[in-house]
């Protein structure tokens, strides 16, 4: 009997203690981010934006128009506005689920480090969200703007950030702790795409991503257009494949293109000594598949196509090397010369460390691409309809 | 007479080592050495093994468990004032784990949770595992480590498979010798905790099968630990990954398996609470054993109750701050550590040196009420 007793009142003690979180919330009481941002105010004040998803209901006819609200808060920091969202928001934010981070370009072109400091100690925003910078809107005005069919801009610019790479291979996507990682290594700096207000043909407001942000330091110090990014995306992706070439057609002058699409990519880059003098060597081997022919010749014969390779080779030098070009002319180090040398000679990154802002704009370096065509697809021969 | 598998004492001593270094263990490393943090974990085991050699000798030379142990190598009174001493040690350990994982869970999971509530359910099942006894909680370890080590093992495979970077490992070996035997003395004070087989080791059927176990212990450790280190800095790098207050935890919230598997961080921080339930129990039950032996107490088991208070009280009043906290962890523990858990080990194995191999053996066991 007194077992028994014992039992039940262990029993109803776990029943209403263990019954739930501590601290639960119910779905009501919340309400779901899809996006954040944060930029400063010309009185050097943070703004703070978050877009949260409305409840759509499922069963109802979808309309692809927005189902978000935006609010929009101002603080002395970041802390501070983005608690002040409290203050109209009836609901518990869910910070964790947002996916996108957008740092307006007046707050980047200052100094990011306080709100890296936020961001790294915050537990409620996750570190694997994108990062993206607005160079020319507030995060307000890139949050009110609309994706064509998604019920979500946050999503949605998220996902053409995913699939432009995978297809277009233009730029390559920052989450957030690969992006406070290269902010505080030292000898590399972070480089993040950027997002930008279009109109469409309506003349509705869309997003697009052009370009990427070029740090250096704390703060962005300009950027890189569409070919630099692509040479950027070369050189750093993690991932091994995906995105396109176009190459001018090499056997005339017409404006003439062959399509080349990346099947898998390796790329290196490694401090050499030459003359006493440290010299960085960019690598970047690619096996490409022909995914289009604008021509009537034909090219697919062995002797052409050891031609359509070098002509490829030269194309994503050029991408390569005008994407070194501008990274030293903005002295951001955006490819990560300096890491590299620290890993590969760390006795030489010793000398160079204290000084190097002022050694990376005059760093030689060289560029050397491989592509070896691999595959043509459904057809072997150039299609060539009659006249 | 208590008996004990293998299997169990291998659980037990791998919670108690592991289930704490897990979650912090990588971060002192990270915090000295940077890139080159696994290559510490990996030189533990050097000292590692020196420790199991000097624990299997004294065991051999011993027939009776700690803390009776003391008694027999040191005489009885010596044995009494050190085993009081292991009284406090072991008070304060218990104390230290549960505010380890309640400031945890209180930066981490749940922060407008009182302190009060995670304390007071942790002591609650520490209570009721001593009061139904060793065999009973051994029992309880085997499932936890079947649990947590499968899970801890799939969560480094999985971290292996997100945006990391071979050559953040690079340059290999580059580092300040000073802070490289730091890192090693700070990781092999966990591992110190392997002393603990001088008192299970004479509950299993053959007690030189103590030697296989703490070494099937230790590889286990360096592998998870040096597994998770490597995860941390090829996914954040060296220095982001000393950023963090847990590295090991960062790798868990970032793991993402096609958009498909995320969020394992619940998951992860279920069973590591059974870790640490695990490792203030055993700490709790080895307090209550000296107690026992030192205070000549018929059982153990009463002690439990009024002790908890004191558990939770220490627990709560041992740090104003997480800044203390960090005190407790880099420099007191690790000198308590290597005080209690080596350095008397050590005097006993230079007094056992000297004594023949035991007739008796474990027979004398049998006459200890646990």
């Amino acid at each position: 009997m007194k077992k028994k007793l014992k039992l039940i009142i262990f029993i109803l003690f776990f029943l209403f203690t263990e019954s739930g979180c501590y601290n639960r919330l119910e779905t009501i009481q919340t309400a779901v981010c899809a996006g954040v941002g944060a930029t400063l105010t010309p009185d050097n004040r943070i703004e703070f934006t978050v877009q949260l998803n409305k409840p759509v209901n499922p069963q109802k006819t979808t309309i692809f128009t927005q189902q978000v609200e935006i609010l929009s808060t101002k603080g002395n920091s970041i802390t501070e506005a983005a608690r002040r969202v409290m203050l109209a928001l009836p609901r518990v934010p869910l910070w964790s689920h947002a996916d996108i981070f957008i740092i307006g370009g007046n707050l980047a072109r200052k100094d990011l480090s306080f709100l890296m400091d936020f961001i790294s100690r915050n537990r409620n925003l996750r570190h694997d969200i994108a990062v993206l910078v607005s160079p020319d809107n507030t995060p307000e005005e890139i949050l009110n703007s609309t994706c064509p069919l998604s019920l979500c801009s946050s999503r949605g610019i998220l996902r053409i950030l995913n699939f432009q790479e995978k297809n277009l291979g233009s730029y390559r996507k920052i989450n957030m702790y690969q992006f406070f990682s290269q902010l505080d290594t030292p000898g590399i700096d972070p480089a993040v795409p950027q997002v930008v207000i279009t109109k469409d043909i309506k003349g509705n407001n869309i997003l697009t991503i052009k370009g990427m942000a070029v740090f250096s330091g704390r703060k962005m110090v300009g950027s890189l257009n569409e070919m630099e990014s692509r040479g950027y995306r070369l050189i750093k992706t993690p991932n091994k494949s995906g995105g396109i070439i176009s190459i001018k057609f090499p056997f005339n002058h017409k404006n003439e293109y062959i399509d080349l699409e990346i099947r898998k990519l390796k790329n290196s880059i490694k401090p050499l000594k030459k003359d006493n003098k440290v010299i960085i060597k960019v690598k970047a081997d690619l096996y490409v598949n022909i995914f289009g022919i604008q021509a009537e010749q034909e090219i697919l014969t062995p002797e052409k196509i050891g031609l359509v390779e070098k002509a490829a080779e030269a194309a994503i030098k050029k991408d390569i090397t005008s994407c070194i070009k501008k990274s030293q002319k903005l002295n951001g180090d955006i490819l990560g010369f300096g890491q590299a040398i620290y890993r590969y000679m760390p006795e030489e990154w010793e000398k160079l460390e204290d000084n190097w802002q002022q050694i990376y704009p005059l760093i030689k370096w060289e560029v050397e691409v491989k592509v070896k065509i691999k595959d043509t697809y459904l057809t072997h021969k150039v299609y060539t309809p009659q006249i | 007479m208590i008996r004990l598998s293998n299997f169990q004492v291998y659980s037990m001593l791998l919670i108690f080592s592991l289930a704490v270094a897990f979650l912090q263990v990588g971060k002192f490393a990270i915090d000295l050495l940077f890139n080159n943090a696994y290559l510490a974990v990996l030189a533990t085991a050097v000292p590692g093994i020196l420790i199991i050699f000097m624990l299997n000798h004294i065991l051999k030379k011993s027939t009776l468990p700690f803390p009776f142990i003391l008694g027999e190598h040191l005489g009885e009174k010596v044995g009494k004032v050190i085993g009081f001493l292991y009284i406090l040690i072991f008070l304060l350990l218990t104390s230290f784990s549960l505010r380890l994982f309640v400031d945890f869970i209180e930066t981490n999971v749940l922060p407008q949770t009182p302190i009060s509530i995670f304390l007071g359910l942790l002591l609650l099942c520490g209570y009721i595992a001593i009061k139904t006894g060793l065999e009973n909680f051994a029992r309880m370890c085997e499932i936890i480590v079947i649990l947590g080590v499968g899970f801890s093992f799939s969560i480094v495979f999985l971290g292996f498979f997100q945006n990391i970077d071979i050559k953040n490992l690079l340059p290999f070996a580059y580092m300040n010798w000073t802070s490289f035997m730091r890192a090693v003395f700070m990781l092999s004070t966990e591992i110190l905790k392997l002393a603990t087989i001088l008192f299970l080791g004479f509950f299993i059927p053959d007690k030189n099968d103590a030697l296989k176990i703490m070494i099937k212990v230790l590889f286990t450790y360096i592998i998870l630990i040096t597994a998770i280190t490597v995860a941390a800095i090829l996914i954040f790098g060296g220095t982001t990954a000393s950023l963090f207050t847990f590295p090991t935890f960062a790798v868990v919230r970032i793991i993402n398996i096609a958009d498909f598997l995320t969020n394992l961080d619940a998951i992860f921080i279920g069973l590591w609470i059974i870790g640490i339930f695990g490792t203030s129990t055993f700490l709790w039950f080895m307090f209550c054993i000296t107690t026992q032996y030192v205070f000549n107490l018929r059982d153990y088991r009463f002690i439990a109750a009024p002790s908890s208070l004191i558990i939770a009280v220490l627990a709560i009043k041992m740090a104003s701050n997480i800044l203390e906290i960090n005190i407790l962890i880099i420099y007191i523990i690790p000198f308590l550590l290597s005080i209690f858990f080596f350095l008397i080990p050590f005097l006993l194995f230079l007094i056992t040196l000297f004594k023949p191999y035991p007739e008796l053996d474990q027979e004398n066991c049998k006459n200890i009420n646990f």
